[in-house]
């Protein structure tokens, strides 16, 4: 392979990497936003908790497989307390919503920081062995990552189309009140959708744990290409998200791969206010009435 | 017309303005010194600076609805424009002052506003939320680098008062006397602005576009327009800002203080002048209100921003009106009372009027 083509399998490699994690962050987004019309910003700081809870059960003994999901697990769970407890009441008010997920980003955050301190933690390293396939280097970890957002991102899509819940929650984000009348449980629905958007966003963090040192302002870099990617793929489209993950991690790694390096996060804004711009409402716009009264 | 003149209301606004001028004395005269101290000519002053901030976001996302995440920015821009044609175009500082709002109200209208004529709720949000991370960013840049001096910011000389006044005023209290005077000015203007056609307009824009498209609002230019004003009024207070600390950096003002100018609103109460006000009070006591909380529970110092995120989550829930709101309800059911009171014996006056005219219930969204 000449050098050339392999720098750019090398960043093409990098790129898939990094776009599994926005896909999941934007899928968090996505599927909240399109059943309930809030901005739920604070899910970045739910990636950060998914972080750090990852990183305290590896530290406690458990090993990386079980770490992650014991705190996607958990972060789920607290974000389903957390629409019980605060976002249910704003559902008729989603812009409430918003205000009140913009409180908890300061709640979880400094809380986080008196948890755990502002210093970063190093990476956590299951797997060592890097592959060489002429000349581009993969570390098998990378892989890992890789393949863990596939297989959700497939089971989420299956469950989407195929499951009760599924249909029911595709349901609710067309039109809810329709849907209430068909004997589906909606405020359930939507308790169950925080969940999941939690558990998600965890689960990008727990990877990430696995990836890159973390630390406590993890949380805004990734909201906001996790958003970034969101709207590029059209609020509330889940297969948009995961489309502009791609794209995003592409522009961004090729940017900054050929281009200048410290200009990485202009690329993704440069690219998300061009399609802004010819489609205001994303690449694949969600359907259903609450989009139509909210854009 | 004596009658009128006796009425509450006028009463009231004539007290108001009484306490305002002898403010900046109180702490001087026998009684008052007791529990006003001399720095507190200098949170009035603050005050009055944070009014104009709070008032311009909820021009915004009060009346008109448009959610900005970006107001630091806007506001740190005013204080910038103010402090680089002080420092650099020995622009004088009131002027300097002027053009900074309408430089940032241009600013504001042409660069958030028109994108904002196409980017509705969270697409606006994220707009602004970038703005308010890349504008120190763009300050530290190349070409703009010999004019705001990133490492050192900008600062000046305290003002001082004109020699006319010297001898009757100290340094804060002229200081006071100008910021409140133009806070007071700009706050009447609010008030009618919000009275006025535009004013509903941006009210009706809020509720429905589709609605507002109907009845003749020409939506975009609204919009744009609701930056406008806003951006011209945060860049007045970003140029207050400047003056009364004679100072302004990159990292004056971030996201954090983004969020705090959303939580003065929101308790304070969204689109009321009152909730302003309120709002106002809030940001000028806010530190000092969580050193009290310290003194009696240690970690409160630590917990700042964990205190103002429960506060902005619990004041949304069970108060989505604000302190205003609470207010006006109390208002509305004492007048209520009296009104009955008074038909039970003589019924020749008319029942209480409803004060509230034109001010709309924010949870009308």
């Amino acid at each position: 392979m000449s050098q050339e083509l392999s720098v750019f399998m090398q960043q093409l490699f990098n790129a898939l990497t990094i776009s599994g994690v926005y896909a999941l962050v934007a899928l968090g987004i996505t599927v909240i936003f399109g059943l309930t019309g809030i901005v739920k910003f604070s899910i970045g700081e739910l990636l950060t908790l998914g972080a750090f809870l990852t990183f305290a059960f590896w530290e406690g003994g458990t090993t990386f497989f079980l770490a992650v999901p014991l705190a996607a697990i958990a972060v789920g769970g607290f974000s389903l307390l957390l629409e019980r407890g605060a976002f249910r009441f704003t559902l008729d008010q989603p812009i409430n919503g918003f205000i009140v997920s913009l409180g908890l980003i300061l709640v979880l955050q400094n809380l986080i920081i008196e948890i755990w301190g502002v210093g970063f933690k190093a990476p956590i390293r299951p797997f060592t062995q890097v592959w060489e396939v002429g000349g581009v280097s993969m570390p098998v970890q990378r892989w890992f990552v890789v393949w863990v957002a596939v297989v959700i991102i497939g089971l989420l899509f299956m469950v989407l189309r195929y499951t009760k819940y599924g249909r029911a929650m595709r349901a609710c984000a067309e039109d809810r009140d329709a849907a209430a009348l068909m004997g589906i449980p909606v405020a359930l629905v939507i308790a169950g959708t925080f969940a999941l958007g939690g558990a998600l966003a965890a689960t990008a963090g727990g990877l990430l744990a696995s990836l890159f040192a973390i630390q406590p302002f993890l949380g805004s870099q990734y909201l906001l290409k996790g958003f970034a990617v969101a709207l590029v793929g059209g609020l509330g489209n889940v297969e948009g998200a995961v489309i502009a993950a791609v794209l995003v991690g592409l522009t961004e790694t090729m940017g900054s791969g050929y281009l200048a390096t410290e200009w990485r996060d202009a690329y993704t804004f440069g690219l998300l206010i061009a399609i802004l711009l010819v489609r205001p409402r994303g690449l694949f716009p969600a359907r259903g009435r609450l989009q139509e009264t909210l854009q | 017309m004596a009658a009128a003149l006796l009425r509450p209301r006028t009463l009231g606004f004539a007290l108001l303005a009484v306490v305002l001028v002898i403010f900046p004395y109180l702490h001087g005269w026998p009684v008052f010194s007791a529990f006003i101290s001399e720095f507190r000519t200098f949170n009035a002053t603050m005050l009055a600076v944070w009014l104009l901030v709070v008032l311009s976001m909820n021009l915004l996302t009060g009346y008109s609805g448009q959610i900005s995440l970006g107001h630091a920015a806007v506001v740190l821009v005013g204080a910038y424009t103010a402090g680089v044609l002080v420092d650099q175009l020995g622009v004088p500082l009131p002027l300097a002052i002027l053009l900074a709002g309408v430089f940032t109200g241009i600013a504001g209208g042409v660069i958030i506003g028109l994108p904002a004529v196409r980017l509705a709720g969270p697409y606006l949000a994220i707009a602004t939320f970038s703005l308010v991370i890349t504008l120190p960013q763009i300050l530290k840049m190349g070409g703009i680098r010999n004019w705001t001096n990133p490492s050192r910011g900008i600062s000046i000389d305290a003002v001082q008062p004109p020699g006319l006044v010297d001898g009757f005023l100290d340094e804060r209290q002229w200081l006071y006397y100008i910021t409140m005077a133009t806070a007071v000015f700009m706050t009447i203007l609010a008030w009618n602005l919000v009275r006025s056609r535009i004013g509903r307009a941006f009210v009706a824009l809020r509720d429905s576009e589709i609605a507002a498209e109907q009845m003749g609002i020409n939506v975009p230019l609204y919009k744009a327009l609701a930056f406008g004003i806003s951006s011209f009024y945060a860049g007045i207070a970003g140029g207050l800002y400047f003056m009364v600390l004679a100072f302004v950096h990159p990292e004056s003002l971030g996201f954090l203080d983004s969020i705090l100018f959303l939580v003065a609103i929101v308790v304070g109460g969204l689109a009321t002048i009152l909730g302003s006000i309120f709002g106002a009070f809030f940001l000028t006591f806010q530190g000092e209100l969580i050193d009290e909380l310290a003194t009696i529970i240690p970690e409160a110092e630590k917990l700042r921003g964990v205190i103002y995120g429960s506060l902005l989550i619990v004041v949304m829930i069970l108060f989505p009106r604000g302190m205003a709101g609470f207010v006006q309800d109390l208002v509305r059911t004492l007048g209520r009372i009296t009104a009955a009171r008074r038909h039970g014996g003589l019924s020749s006056n008319p029942p209480a009027q409803d004060d509230t005219n034109g001010e709309s219930d924010a949870q009308g969204r």
